[in-house]
């Protein structure tokens, strides 16, 4: 082997040495965060907590819900509120398949929180209702809104009036 | 022969029927499905617009572009867009489509900024990126060449040394030296 390929050589395994430890660096210095969208349902007064438990027909409750983007990327959102059931109930791979009372669209940079009053009448009377609040995102492959499997529930019983 | 003028009489029975009740009622449907239908249209359109400028926004995010007025932007189209889908369930379909041309219209114009900064973050990254391939290529070269440079003169030496004559003191010499 020439002193010139030599030469070559040693410069290009000092490259691929400098790069490889600098992604090893890096890797190390920032690693992958998990990226995830939070959903929470606020009382009337903006807190966690007072939530209504036990209401008459035809009454009206005000909640909050806030979603936080930590996706790491902007996401358009849809909040879908379902009066759901005992056997209507979303999980975390299939959604409620009860009506959607409500809905509500926003679009969210990484880190950013949206925060929006919902507003109900209770028309329908039951007992264990749950108020679910399903999050739901637009997908740019299909084209089409797909639920994310954030959910959260209210537990409510409906008395009728 | 002879049914014929009964076959006719018939035919226009049934056209003068048909063109007394069939036009009016049409027409009344045509007027009110017009609007609704273009309503409807409009609204749709506005949508698609709103999905394709988001479509942008994602590209300029993943760029690394900074998207926050667009995301401000887009949203404004989002709640022209739910009065007109609100004027829409009303019955309001003027209002509805008037809304609904808004709404595309903006989210138009924030599909095409995040386009062209979409590019413009492009370019920027492709400059840098030939910066420091340049920079890496000139540390290469300098490097190789310095390299070259100390091994040429270091063979240099290695000859000039070989050929230097070695004189070591004799006995004679070192005799006459100790008297």
């Amino acid at each position: 082997m020439s002193k010139h390929t030599q030469n070559i050589l040693t410069i290009l395994m000092l490259g691929v040495v400098i790069a490889s430890s600098t992604l090893i660096v890096s890797l190390w210095l920032f690693p992958q965060q998990e990226q995830y969208p939070v959903l929470a349902i606020l009382g009337e007064n903006q807190q966690a907590g007072d939530y209504p438990t036990n209401v008459t027909q035809y009454d009206n409750i005000t909640l909050y819900t806030e979603v936080r983007n930590l996706m790491g990327i902007v996401q358009y959102f849809y909040v879908r509120v379902k009066l759901a059931t005992n056997t209507t109930m979303a999980n975390s791979t299939h959604p409620s398949s009860a009506t959607t009372l409500y809905e509500r669209e926003h679009i969210l940079g990484h880190g950013q929180t949206w925060t929006f009053p919902v507003q109900l009448n209770m028309t329908t009377p039951g007992i264990n209702l749950r108020l679910t609040f399903e999050l739901w995102r637009y997908d740019l492959f299909t084209e089409d809104k797909i639920y994310t499997g954030v959910w959260v529930h209210l537990p409510l019983n409906v008395t009728a009036s | 022969m002879t049914h014929k003028p009964v076959h006719l009489i018939i035919v226009s029975l049934i056209l003068v029927f048909i063109l007394s009740i069939g036009p009016t009622k049409s027409l009344a449907i045509a007027g009110f499905g017009t609007d609704a239908t273009e309503a409807q249209q409009a609204i749709n359109k506005a949508q698609d617009a709103i999905n394709s400028a988001f479509g942008y926004m994602v590209e300029a995010d993943l760029a690394g572009a900074e998207i926050s007025d667009f995301v401000v932007s887009l949203n404004d189209a989002i709640e022209i867009l739910t009065h007109a889908q609100a004027a829409f369930n009303a019955s309001n379909f003027t209002s509805a489509t008037e809304l609904a041309d808004d709404a595309k219209n903006a989210a138009e114009l924030v599909g095409q900024q995040a386009q062209s900064r979409l590019l413009e973050t492009r370019i920027n990254a492709a400059i840098q990126a030939l910066i420091t391939i340049s920079i890496f290529v000139v540390v290469v070269a300098v490097t190789y060449l310095l390299i070259t440079r100390w091994r040429e003169q270091k063979r240099k030496r290695e000859q000039s040394l070989m050929q230097m004559e070695i004189h070591l003191p004799n006995q004679e010499d070192k005799g006459e030296t100790d008297e």
